[in-house]
């Protein structure tokens, strides 16, 4: 009896791997090309990636919902274009040793070297690509310190504005290197932003509707 | 349990298989099941694509027989993408067998093949309309862009006064070379008019006079006609430009006048501009201490060019004072100037000038050079010493003298002494003279630097061998860093022209070891080297493909020249029958092996007219029945030329043509026919013509010319060419007009047919044909008529020409020509007819005579009779006279028209009023004015023995009645001769210079 029911077990398996195979006969999509940004592509598959790895690295899980996707390819525009201008410019770069001291605390979240790999595994991610995502991450700040921070200047008005308008506790001279790095901080954001609105202009940027449906 | 065990196996596989169906799904990572696989096929879909399947297997990371990886995947979208070839990239897997089959999913990229236009209402004309659409040739093209297009296209349209055209478009596509051509149907519609003019904005100057200066109403010339003109966007801006200038002659230099709008009446087809006005302040500016004409000062004060008055204007123009000065002598001139509002809506700006003394530049000196003589330095100098009587006081600024120190050390840079000094003084009260003035140029030229080793890195054997006969820096030669820019422009561009359009260059330098010796090193990068794959020429209506294709330099399998592919753009211009030839590469930016070359062709209008009116003032007058001023009188010929040419005959580029002229002394008719590049040789030109002239332009006769010839010009070398031409002629006299004794007419003046065959040879190495400075231009002109033409005066003849320039000084050129004929007759008539003889002197030839009067004359009537022989030698002093444009001219002339060539002589005395073969000499002095078409040229001569001969005044019918064998006291009084004399002081005026 047991044998003719192992048969039957194996026979409904192999029907129901059948059935997910499927797709196969008729192709899987391996990659296509979701965006171009000049003749720059970003595939489906690096969306799909940076997905996961951001959430990875947030500690969260993965949502590959249309607007999510859409998220990262506006993260990769922007990393491209970052990116592309760096080595334009010859902006020093940080290399993949910097990296390990901001891989460190995610890796510190795991129990184990065994668990942190065993999450890798189960997000579809390798260690050398959460070490290249967090290098593009390094890049980007590095590039936008040394580009935009020097240009940024708080005057002594908009700190006073600020501390007026948080109406803080703290006296005005107590709060002011803090305020003053957090405008500073806000502003160099803003010239990026306004550099990767101009950058974007300057380039043909198009997406391939059916990556994001 | 044997028996169970396959089952087992079978579905571990399977399960495997539940795993990698669900790497579909994002979460799960994509492709994860597949990855490692064997490729076993890759298919594209469709199955042909425009790259060629080698060069895709060349260009992808993924080969049948390798494992499948994610990252090659990702890597072949973009070298795929990288091509341009294509717009979009998917790549599929399925499973075969133990491996994997890839399927490459693409769809194709198009590009602008060509835009044409069909009802184009010029204005706007093709070419604006074209880069309206920004519709580049051989870019991609996207659907999407049309919308925007058309949006450009009505915006110019509308700009034209063209509100109701509609444009639609078609789209053409062609699959196989991924153009699209796109083919614009316009239906202009009526232009629209202007219906009046709305001002706005604060001005003091009455309307009626700005619409004036409009010009939007009708009128004709400064007349104006009722109603108003149509509108266009010249029309419209020039409408704009001539009212700022007419507030800027009222001094109101910052008047802004800008078009606010354009009201456009829909029912009416009638457009209204508003424009508005503000006509800033009354802005006067004057001189304090010289005088400086308001013309001048507009010149040399930027503020009027640029329509603004800030200081950094008001600055230059203090320097351009200054030069001014200087220029005129006043090297120590001070300028400054003040700025005030003395009331209000008035600016009032002075220039103070302090003139000081005249000074003159009378001595340059250059010391310490070894390396350069004074004269190559001097060539490069700006600062010139005073000379009569084109510059009085020299030519000196400050602004000039460091220029030229900077010329100086660009000079000794560029030939290796890096460390050169060069100090520029200006010496006051030179040797001892007050007013004079001297520069001196101190050069410490310090070593050489000369190039010890050079490397060349990053190019092949070949290519380096070749690269070393042409750049500058090889081994032992200077060292600079002109010389290596120099080197990286050839190498560049030689590689750019051998298909590398990524090539670029680096240098380095490192230090022998020896002084003054150093190593170069150039790194050459190539890059992917590309292919022509096709040509593809667009446009052709009437041409024929063979036309075009014949002259394209490039061919399919050709690295890309940017050079050739431009000299075929030049050689298909000079076809003369394409109004515009564009060029480009389909998908400049995709990195693909091999790329199509694109030749979009725009014909131009097949017809062409010409028209042209002048006259010709000389000594062209004189009795037309009497024979009165045989030697000729002052006389006015106006004239006029009309023409009309059919281009691109038979869609051949050949040209067939008609010119026609007629004044007062002569009508003109000739058709001809123009092959350029006859049978395909670039140098060959074949021209069939017929001629009818009818000319008085000698006084002896007036002559009926009607000749047909063929001539076949080739070019040996740039400077040396030949010309084979048959001609046949038939020249009748009329007969009524011969000026001659009655008993040379049957001799000299029946009518003749003439087959002449003949040869020219032009050797031209002249610097310029307009204004030659240095050089030779040498002709010869042989011919022979012969029986066997068809001749009835069988004769052979020779015209030698030679002319040499000489610079004596930059500006001063000695120029000389020498020229000679000789018609020797061969059997036929009796004596060469009238009008094949030479007739010549005037102002190409012999300034002494006016034109066609030198040589022989008749004895009885004192006409010119022409000879068989000439001989003319001119000699010019060419030099700068005022400035840059008017130049003066000191010649000689000495020479004749010879009876035959036995009878050249350089005898200076006329022996006897019979004696015409002696060597006429005129000197004198012209003007000439520089104009782009060549100088304006105004000459006097006085010749000391210009001709004296026996002319006769009387009429025909009284010549009748002489009879020069019985004495003259049997002959009627009339029939006494009256001496005459050719005048010793003529004056030419014509257009170039005299040879």
């Amino acid at each position: 009896m047991r044998m003719p029911l192992l048969i039957a077990v194996m026979e409904c398996l192999a029907t129901l791997s059948a059935l997910s195979t499927a797709p196969f006969a008729q192709g899987e999509t391996l990659d296509r090309i979701a965006v171009t940004v000049g003749r720059h592509v970003i595939s489906e598959h690096d969306i799909l990636q940076d997905i996961r790895l951001s959430t990875f690295i947030d500690g969260k899980q993965p949502d590959f919902s249309a607007l999510q996707k859409r998220n990262a390819a506006a993260r990769l525009i922007d990393q491209y274009l970052v990116l592309e201008d760096a080595v334009l410019t010859r902006t020093p770069m940080p290399s993949a040793a910097d990296v390990a001291p901001i891989l460190s605390p995610i890796r510190a979240r795991y129990a184990s070297d065994q668990g942190y790999r065993s999450a890798l595994a189960q997000a579809h991610i390798s260690d050398a690509d959460l070490s290249a995502q967090l290098l593009a991450g390094l890049r980007m700040l590095r590039y936008t310190d040394l580009r935009f921070r020097p240009q940024v200047e708080v005057s002594e008005d908009a700190l006073h504005a600020y501390h007026d308008k948080l109406a803080a506790p703290q006296s005005f001279e107590a709060s002011r290197n803090d305020i003053e790095k957090l405008l500073t901080d806000q502003q160099t954001m803003q010239a990026l932003d306004r550099w990767l609105a101009m950058a974007r202009g300057e380039k043909p940027i198009v997406y391939h509707e059916d990556v994001f449906q | 349990m044997k028996n169970v065990r396959p089952p087992v196996l079978m579905v571990l596989p399977l399960l495997l298989g539940v795993v990698a169906a669900s790497a579909q799904n994002p979460a799960g990572g994509g492709s994860e099941a597949l990855e490692g696989r064997m490729i076993g096929r890759i298919d594209f879909s469709p199955p042909d694509q425009p790259l060629p399947r080698p060069e895709l297997d060349r260009l992808l990371p993924l080969h049948v027989g390798s494992r499948l990886r994610q990252d090659d995947v990702r890597q072949a979208l973009q070298k795929l993408f990288d091509t341009g070839r294509f717009s979009d990239v998917s790549i599929d897997a399925e499973p075969l067998g133990d491996g994997v089959a890839l399927r490459i999913s693409t769809e194709l990229t198009y590009f602008v093949g060509g835009v044409s236009f069909e009802g184009v209402a010029d204005p706007p004309n093709r070419n604006q309309l074209l880069t309206a659409t920004k519709l580049e040739l051989g870019m991609p093209f996207v659907e999407s862009q049309m919308p925007q297009a058309l949006t450009n296209l009505q915006e110019r349209l509308h700009a034209n006064g063209l509100y109701r055209a509609t444009v639609h478009y078609v789209l053409e596509r062609n699959p196989v070379t991924e153009e699209v051509g796109l083919h614009f149907q316009l239906d202009a519609g009526p232009r629209a008019h202007f219906d009046g003019v709305h001002l706005t904005g604060t001005f003091e100057r009455l309307p009626g006079k700005i619409i004036r200066a409009t010009r939007y109403r009708r009128s004709f010339g400064p007349i104006q006609l009722p109603g108003w003109s149509q509108v266009t966007e010249e029309r419209l801006q020039s409408g704009l430009e001539r009212v700022r200038r007419d507030f800027q002659n009222q001094d109101r230099l910052e008047a802004k006048v800008t078009l606010e709008g354009l009201e456009y009446h829909d029912k009416t087809n009638t457009v209204t501009p508003t424009l508005m006005i503000d006509n800033g302040p009354l802005i006067q500016v004057s001189t304090i201490g010289a005088k400086v004409s308001q013309g001048r000062l507009r010149q040399l004060i930027p503020i009027f060019q640029e329509r603004a008055v800030d200081r950094g204007l008001l600055l230059e123009g203090n320097r351009n004072l200054v030069d001014y000065f200087q220029s005129q002598g006043y090297f120590d001139a001070t300028v400054d100037f003040n700025e005030e509002s003395p009331i209000p809506g008035v600016e009032q700006i002075d220039y103070q000038v302090t003139r000081n003394a005249r000074h003159r530049l009378v001595g340059i000196e250059i010391t310490g050079n070894r390396f350069f003589d004074i004269d190559t330095i001097r060539e490069r100098l700006s600062v010139r010493r005073a000379s009569w009587p084109g510059f009085r006081y020299g030519r000196y600024s400050r602004k000039l003298r460091d220029g030229d120190r900077t010329s100086i050390l660009d000079l000794y840079r560029s030939n290796g002494f890096r460390d050169v000094q060069v100090a520029a003084t200006t010496l006051d009260d030179y040797l001892g003279r007050e007013a004079n003035l001297g520069v001196r140029y101190e050069i410490e030229e310090g070593r050489q630097s000369i190039v010890n080793q050079l490397e060349i890195e990053g190019v092949s054997p070949g290519d380096e061998a070749y690269l070393r006969t042409i750049i500058r820096s090889s081994e032992e030669q200077p060292f600079s860093e002109a010389s290596i820019a120099a080197d990286r422009d050839a190498i560049l561009a030689y590689f750019f022209n051998n298909g590398y359009s990524e090539a670029s260059f680096d240098w380095s330098q490192t230090s022998s070891g020896i002084a003054n010796r150093e190593n170069l090193h150039y790194t050459v990068r190539l890059g992917q080297r590309e292919y022509v794959r096709d040509l593809l020429v667009r446009g052709l209506e009437t041409t024929r493909s063979s036309v075009v294709l014949s002259r394209i330099l490039i061919h399919p399998g050709d690295p890309v020249s940017q050079s050739l592919i431009g000299e075929t753009q030049q050689k298909l211009y000079d076809l003369g029958i394409f109004s515009k030839v564009q060029t480009a590469l389909q998908n400049p930016d995709g990195k693909e092996e091999s790329k199509y070359v694109l030749f979009q062709l725009d014909e131009a209008a097949r017809y062409s007219f010409n028209i042209g009116v002048g006259a010709e003032l000389a000594k062209i007058g004189g009795g037309v029945t009497t024979f009165d001023a045989p030697a000729g009188a002052t006389g006015f010929s106006p004239r006029i030329t009309a023409g009309i040419s059919r281009l691109n005959f038979r869609g051949l580029a050949h040209t067939v043509s008609l010119q026609t002229l007629a004044s007062t002394v002569e009508q003109r008719a000739i058709a001809s026919y123009l092959v350029r590049e006859f049978r395909g040789h670039p140098n060959l030109t074949l021209t069939i013509s017929s001629l009818f002239d009818r000319s008085k332009d000698i006084r002896t006769f007036a002559s009926q010319r009607a000749e047909g010839a063929v001539q076949l010009a080739q070019k040996l070398t740039r400077a040396n060419s030949l010309q084979y031409r048959f001609s046949y002629r038939r020249v009748s006299i009329e007969q009524n007009s011969l000026k001659i004794s009655p008993e040379l007419v049957p001799l000299l003046s029946q009518p003749v047919r003439v087959g002449l065959f003949s040869m020219s040879y032009i050797q031209d190495r002249r610097d310029s044909p307009t204004e030659s400075h240095r050089g030779v231009y040498n002709t010869v002109d042989v011919g022979i008529a012969l029986p066997q033409f068809a001749s009835q005066t069988d004769y052979s003849r020779i015209v030698l020409r030679n002319s040499t320039y000489h610079p004596l000084s930059r500006e001063v050129v000695l120029a000389r020509t020498l020229q000679f004929g000789y018609v020797q007759r061969l059997g036929g008539l009796a004596e060469i007819p009238l009008g094949e003889r030479f007739f010549a002197g005037g102002s190409a030839s012999q300034r002494a005579f006016p034109d066609n009067q030198a040589g022989p004359r008749d004895l009885e009537t004192g006409f010119p009779l022409g000879g068989n022989s000439f001989l003319f030698h001119s000699t010019e002093l060419r030099f700068p006279l005022f400035g840059e444009n008017i130049g003066g001219v000191l010649f000689h002339d000495m020479g004749n028209v010879y009876s035959s060539v036995d009878q050249i002589s350089f005898r200076f005395h006329q022996d006897s009023y019979q004696d015409f073969n002696y060597m006429v000499q005129a000197l004198g002095v012209g003007i000439r004015y520089k104009t782009p078409v060549g100088p304006v040229r105004l000459d006097f001569s006085y010749s000391p023995n210009s001709p004296r001969f026996v002319g006769f005044s009387g009429t025909r019918d009284q010549l009748l009645m002489c009879n020069p064998n019985v004495p003259p006291n049997q002959n009627p009084s009339y029939c006494v001769g009256v001496p005459q004399r050719i005048s010793s002081f003529q004056f030419h005026f014509s257009l170039g210079q005299t040879f």
